[in-house]
């Protein structure tokens, strides 16, 4: 799979330094974006969302949501999320469940209007393409 | 006791009541005769009396007349004119006892008769008396001697003791008439007395079998009471005892289900956060892997090959784990056809069933009440079980056939496969328990522990029997 431009922005939402480290690896190998963002929880995600950096807020183009974290957990960062302004949001917000197969998390995902799907961790390159594929097919070469 | 009380008869009890009755009759009757006869006694011997008195006031007036006659001394007159005077009185008196309520009487012309010459009489004695008054004694005398007024003493005499003669004869007829009849009555009584005394003998024959039954009965209800209470208090005990087992098994079940939430909850959070680290081995190996690629000697990729397959082989493990600890957490239990579910299994395992030539013989499966995705699962475990250990150069043919029982659906799942030795059998159902290799069958031995957990989650039991070598059933039951 081969894009026609990259993505602006991927934030990355993740306490393990290890996942981070992997997956803005895979992101970065697969071509999809050279701006990738890591944050380490909930409170510097939003922080990182509402500050202006040369004049505009970082609007992020896709951003990768983890569950499970100390302090403020994926669905509490969701809450503030969705009452934050439009200009302070991203595009498209994406969780990574650490089992995809555990139907309350599965059911929790339905509840919040800015979330467009969940995952499985590990982000691997089918689940990338596959993402891609879905929400950007205009990034997608011919 | 109905049937009882007619056996005793009811003509026996209106004899009894009406000889009863009778006698009381009788002897009023009997009081108010004697009663009756003391009565007429009296007026008899009034009304006789009151004759005889009669008789001596007219005897007295006359020995009255004789005195005065004799002395010509007026004092003696007084007691003829007393005499006049009672006669006349007693007179009285005889007419109204003559006029009683009772059958006593002296006929009127009697009465008459008497009244008559005792006038008769009271004139010659008035005319005696007027003539010595007058002086003409001679001829007073004269009167006296003429015997006339012994004749009238006598007529007088006769007439009064025939009066009471009559009366005491009349009495006397009564009395006979009244004997007559106390003889009757008392006749009557005894025979009443006898009819009672017969009666009620027969009353008692009667009774006394039914006394003797009821007596009887009493101590069989009695012994039968007896050996309720002894039986009720024996439940009592047993009760006791039952509920106090029944406790114990309560505590022991309560006790048990919270060690299999903490166990299942054990198992979610360790499989869980197994897997992080796990993750984070099997992305690192993988980055390394790709680093190093060029870096690498045969050896060290062979190295990282059993890491590889240890990795995967983990996360199987693990993630198996998971959903044992999640079975029955997915929804609630529904109304589920097996014949659908096996439709499902067939199309599952369509490919491999055209491929191996497998053929499946099912009876018409019950709907039960069940959780839809472990029922599913369970019977698929045991047909993939039996298609997997599958006789290479047989083709499989897998029986399914179900009993219905009071509370249970019984179901028999037989294959034609390699069967079990009969010294593994004990360890099929436990979790990770594998019999072969992963080199001749792949597997993690969670299949049939996943299955028991089913069939316990129904309420059912789980077995299985084997010939080694020819055929293994797995049985198991539902609970409806």
């Amino acid at each position: 799979m081969k894009l026609k431009r990259k993505l602006k922005t991927v934030l990355l939402i993740d306490d393990s330094e290890s996942d981070n480290f992997y997956h803005k690896r895979k992101i970065t190998k697969l071509g999809i974006s050279d701006n990738i963002k890591v944050t380490y929880s909930g409170e510097e995600a939003l922080e990182y969302l509402i500050t202006e950096l040369n004049g505009e807020y970082p609007q992020p183009t896709l951003i990768f949501l983890d569950i499970n974290m100390p302090g403020m957990n994926g669905w509490e960062f969701l809450e503030h999320y969705e009452k934050l302004d439009i200009a302070h949001k991203g595009e498209i917000v994406l969780t990574m469940l650490s089992n995809s197969q555990d139907p309350r998390d599965i059911n929790k995902t339905s509840q919040y209007k800015s979330l467009k799907g969940y995952y499985s961790k590990p982000l691997q390159d089918d689940y990338l393409e596959a993402i891609i594929l879905k929400h950007f097919p205009d990034y997608v070469e011919d | 006791m109905i049937k009882t009380s007619k056996s005793l008869g009811i003509n026996n009890i209106v004899i009894l009541i009406g000889a009863l009755f009778t006698t009381v009759i009788l002897m009023g009757i009997s009081y108010y005769k004697t009663d009756k006869s003391r009565e007429e006694l009296l007026v008899s011997n009034q009304l006789s009396n009151k004759v005889l008195e009669i008789q001596y006031i007219i005897s007295r007036a006359e020995s009255s007349q004789r005195g005065y006659l004799l002395t010509n001394n007026k004092i003696y007159l007084q007691p003829y004119t007393t005499a006049r005077k009672d006669y006349l009185k007693l007179l009285r008196e005889l007419t109204l006892y003559n006029k009683n309520d009772y059958d006593v009487r002296i006929p009127i012309s009697k009465i008459d008769k008497l009244d008559s010459i005792i006038s008769l009489k009271f004139k010659e004695l008035d005319k005696t008396i007027r003539l010595t008054k007058s002086g003409n004694e001679a001829t007073s005398l004269l009167i006296v001697e003429s015997d006339l007024g012994l004749y009238y003493m006598k007529d007088i005499k006769s007439l009064t003791n025939d009066i009471r003669r009559n009366l005491e004869i009349n009495l006397l007829d009564k009395k006979t008439n009244y004997h007559v009849w106390n003889y009757i009555s008392i006749t009557l009584i005894i025979l009443a007395f006898l009819i009672i005394l017969i009666s009620l003998i027969n009353l008692i024959t009667k009774i006394r079998p039914v006394l003797n039954d009821l007596v009887s009965t009493k101590r069989s209800l009695e012994e039968s009471n007896n050996q309720l209470n002894n039986y009720v208090e024996h439940l009592r005990v047993a009760n006791k005892e039952k509920d106090r087992a029944m406790l114990k098994n309560k505590l022991l079940i309560d006790s048990l289900k919270v060690k299999n939430e903490q166990l299942d909850h054990f198992a979610y959070v360790a499989s869980h956060d197994l897997q992080e680290p796990l993750r984070t081995v099997s992305n690192y190996v993988e980055i390394f892997e790709e680093d190093y690629e060029d870096k690498l000697d045969d050896d060290a990729r062979m190295y990282f090959g059993f890491i590889d397959g240890a990795l995967d082989r983990m996360r199987k493990l693990i993630s198996g784990l998971l959903n044992f600890s999640r079975l029955g957490t997915s929804g609630e239990k529904e109304k589920v056809d097996l014949n659908l579910c096996l439709n499902e299994i067939k199309a599952n395992f369509q490919a491999t069933i055209e491929e191996e030539n497998i053929t499946i013989n099912a009876d018409s499966l019950p709907v039960v009440e069940a959780y839809k995705v472990e029922i599913t699962q369970l019977f698929q475990n045991i047909i993939s079980n039996a298609i997997k250990f599958r006789k290479p150069d047989i083709a499989p043919i897998i029986n399914i056939s179900f009993e219905e029982e009071s509370t249970h659906y019984k179901f028999k799942i037989t294959d034609n496969g390699i069967g079990i030795k009969e010294e593994h059998l004990y360890k099929i159902f436990d979790m990770f328990s594998r019999l072969h290799s992963a080199k001749d069958y792949e597997g993690q031995g969670i299949g049939l522990a996943f299955c028991k957990k089913i069939v316990e989650m129904h309420h059912g039991e789980i077995w299985v029997e084997s010939t080694h070598g020819e055929s293994t059933t797995f049985n198991f039951t539902l609970q409806k």
